[in-house]
């Protein structure tokens, strides 16, 4: 054999170890990093609900209590954010709960485009104290009535997806358009949401719930300005569900009540309806005045 | 220069070093070929044992694990004893027979303390020590009266030996804490690494150990999660373990290649083909005994150098963020140049920075190679 050939032939069979090395390392080493990713991401993703104007933290206490009857498992933390961005709250999350409730409401809890503005920028600095206090980084949102605006301005000018996942949204009698019947009238507000929404993330599924008092409205806001929604999700988020509940309860403030609407918090927000190994205090509800408030 | 390289290898010291490692030299390739596979491919850790999931499929995986577990203690492990008794015979010139014998038992007599920690070791940490308590219990059986010098010397070590208890039972020993980070800590770190290798010591910084440990570790590890800035770029992480460590304490790949490049004597060649597989997993004794790097005061300066340069170069590329800093774990047997690209999670640029350090290694230890080949030329 000549030296040229052998030489050849070496360095034929050194790039086809260096290639047979090369190839199951790296596969491996990407399964290796997503594992650690997964790790490092929080078990514990808890909802997030948002009440609309004028209302306080107190808002779902109806509707968590009912759910907490038909599941397991899942605590209770309420916390309502002053106009100083400082927070104060009652009950806790329990131990070994992955996926309590969190209420997050506000002292200034007044209806306007304004307010609601401010309303986003006090929900990110109690999400990011949230965050930090109880570690985690995954969360689901549920939105009623103006929190539904909160949670879309929040997205759009907060949200930073490279340190935090909200998988899903639920809005529930959320007026896109505020009270403004004729969809064709858009307000500042929703040119403004739509505007911006490719900033929205784009693995987020979206429900948006209407409820229907009458054939064209909950009572309050009108259908219409509900099913604005679709032009903020629509082609910009992963899934975009509009869903119009009626019958009893389907008026605008009773809609956290609506029988169909737990339904689909059950069905649709709840990863875990039914936790195992969680003690929540009892009847559901955490005790007023019970659980430490989170580090100012 | 050549004047002074010529002396040394005409040196008694250089005869001795020589003729204590020369007849080592099988026995160490055995070794380390068993502690290659062993690390790499039999060990929980190893590169070939994950990458290949070799534990779940290859029959008989704990049988060959325990022959290449014996296979090694049996050989790396007694280095620092036949260093001990190669050594003295070296030296004595009179009774070589007996100085082995006395070198032997001394050392076995020094290093069963009842805390291994306080004793030099009869395996690799054993080496230096190994080879200065060897050249003296020959240089003392050089004197008068070998025979009655040998039952002291054998006394002498008893007594040193209830010392070293004294102390065990003291509990004192030494340690040292927290991992440098930082420019001027890491710079010192890697320098001290190859001073320790060249002197047969642990280094403190061993290719084997697991390759990202620390605070300052785990700080990077969580914030690239995180997708965060990493906070600590200059560190033995993401420097030197990824960049300089090919082959092993010194960069020693690059001197394999280099060997393999201009190096035109039959048994260097040898040695350098028979280091390759090693090397490849991080492991360097055949060259350090075998080329040799020990102790040899001209190859000290390449083997501080090239990982030097290594790091440099890492530093200079991830300062001007043309790559991505190494964080993730990867086994420590992991092929040299493909630590970089797996710690980053396959990083391009990492790559073409790894394999910049490697050329550059090649090149510093290139004349040091082109020199001894002059000076040294095979017998």
């Amino acid at each position: 054999m000549s030296k040229a050939l052998r030489i050849t032939l070496f360095s034929l069979l050194g790039l086809a170890v260096a290639l047979g090395l090369f190839i199951p390392a790296t596969l491996w080493m990407r399964g290796q990093v997503k594992q650690t990713q997964v790790i490092h991401d929080s078990r514990m993703a808890p909802v997030i609900l948002v009440p609309g104007s004028s209302a306080t933290q107190n808002r779902f206490n109806g509707l968590i209590t009912t759910l907490n009857q038909r599941t397991s498992g899942h605590s209770l933390l309420k916390v309502t954010v002053k106009t100083d961005g400082s927070m104060t709250s009652t009950g806790s999350i329990a131990a070994r709960d992955n996926e309590p409730y969190i209420v997050v409401a506000f002292e200034n809890n007044k209806d306007g485009y304004n307010n609601i503005k401010k309303q986003a920028r006090w929900f990110n600095i109690a999400m990011k104290k949230l965050m930090a206090t109880y570690h985690f980084n995954r969360f689901k949102g549920i939105g009623h009535s103006n929190g539904g605006l909160i949670w879309t301005l929040f997205l759009e000018k907060y949200y930073a997806s490279a340190s935090m996942t909200l998988s899903d949204l639920m809005t529930i009698g959320t007026p896109y358009n505020l009270e403004e019947s004729n969809a064709s009238n858009r307000t500042q507000m929703l040119v403004d949401l739509i505007k911006a929404k490719k900033k929205l993330p784009t693995s987020l599924t979206v429900y948006s719930l209407a409820g229907t008092a009458t054939y064209s409205g909950d009572g309050t806001v009108p259908l219409s300005s509900v099913e604005s929604g679709k032009y903020i999700f629509q082609n910009q988020v992963k899934h975009y569900t509009q869903i119009t509940v009626s019958g009893d309860d389907a008026s605008h403030s009773d809609l956290p009540q609506n029988r169909q609407i737990e339904s689909y918090i059950q069905q649709y927000i709840l990863t875990n309806p039914n936790q195992q190994g969680v003690h929540v205090p009892a009847s559901g509800q955490a005790r007023p005045g019970v659980g430490s408030a989170p580090d100012e | 220069m050549k004047k002074l390289l010529h002396r040394y290898f005409h040196s008694r010291f250089y005869a001795i070093l020589t003729a204590t490692f020369h007849p080592l030299l099988p026995l160490v390739l055995l070794g380390t070929y068993a502690q290659a596979l062993l690390v790499a491919a039999f060990s929980r850790n190893g590169f070939f044992t994950e990458v290949f999931g070799l534990k779940s499929w290859l029959p008989g995986y704990a049988l060959i694990r325990q022959g290449l577990a014996m296979l090694t203690a049996y050989t790396l492990g007694l280095l620092g004893l036949l260093t001990a008794i190669f050594a003295a015979r070296a030296v004595a010139r009179r009774n070589p027979t007996l100085a082995m014998l006395v070198a032997g038992i001394g050392f076995l007599i020094l290093n069963t303390t009842r805390l291994a920690l306080l004793g030099p070791g009869l395996g690799l940490g054993g080496l230096l020590l190994g080879l200065l308590f060897g050249m003296l219990v020959g240089w003392l059986l050089n004197l008068a009266r070998p025979r009655l010098t040998a039952s002291f010397i054998i006394i002498l070590a008893v007594a040193i030996r209830l010392g070293l208890n004294a102390l065990a039972v003291g509990e004192i020993s030494p340690s040292f804490t927290g991992i440098p980070h930082g420019g001027v800590g890491v710079l010192l770190a890697v320098m001290a690494n190859s001073v320790l290798a060249w002197f047969g010591l642990t280094p403190l910084i061993d290719p084997l150990s697991p390759l990202l440990t620390g605070p300052t570790a785990t700080a990077n590890l969580t914030a690239v999660l995180a997708h965060k800035t990493v906070p600590y770029l200059t560190t033995l992480g993401t420097l030197y373990r990824p960049f300089a460590l090919f082959g092993g304490v010194g960069g020693t790949l690059g001197l394999i290649i280099a060997i393999l490049l201009v190096d035109r004597r039959r048994t260097k060649r040898q040695l350098a083909k028979w280091s390759l597989g090693p090397g490849l997993v991080n492991l360097n004794l055949p060259l350090l005994v075998g080329y040799p790097l020990l102790l040899n005061p001209f190859m000290l300066i390449p083997l501080t150098l090239a990982p030097l340069a290594a790091t440099a170069l890492a530093w200079v590329a991830l300062h001007l963020h043309l790559m991505t800093a190494a964080v993730y774990h990867v086994p420590a047997t992991t092929p040299g140049p493909m630590l970089a690209w797996l710690a980053t999670n396959g990083n391009w640029p990492a790559l073409i920075v790894a394999f910049v350090c490697l050329a550059a290694s090649v090149a510093i230890y290139w004349p040091f190679v082109k020199m001894l080949e002059e000076v040294a030329p095979d017998v």
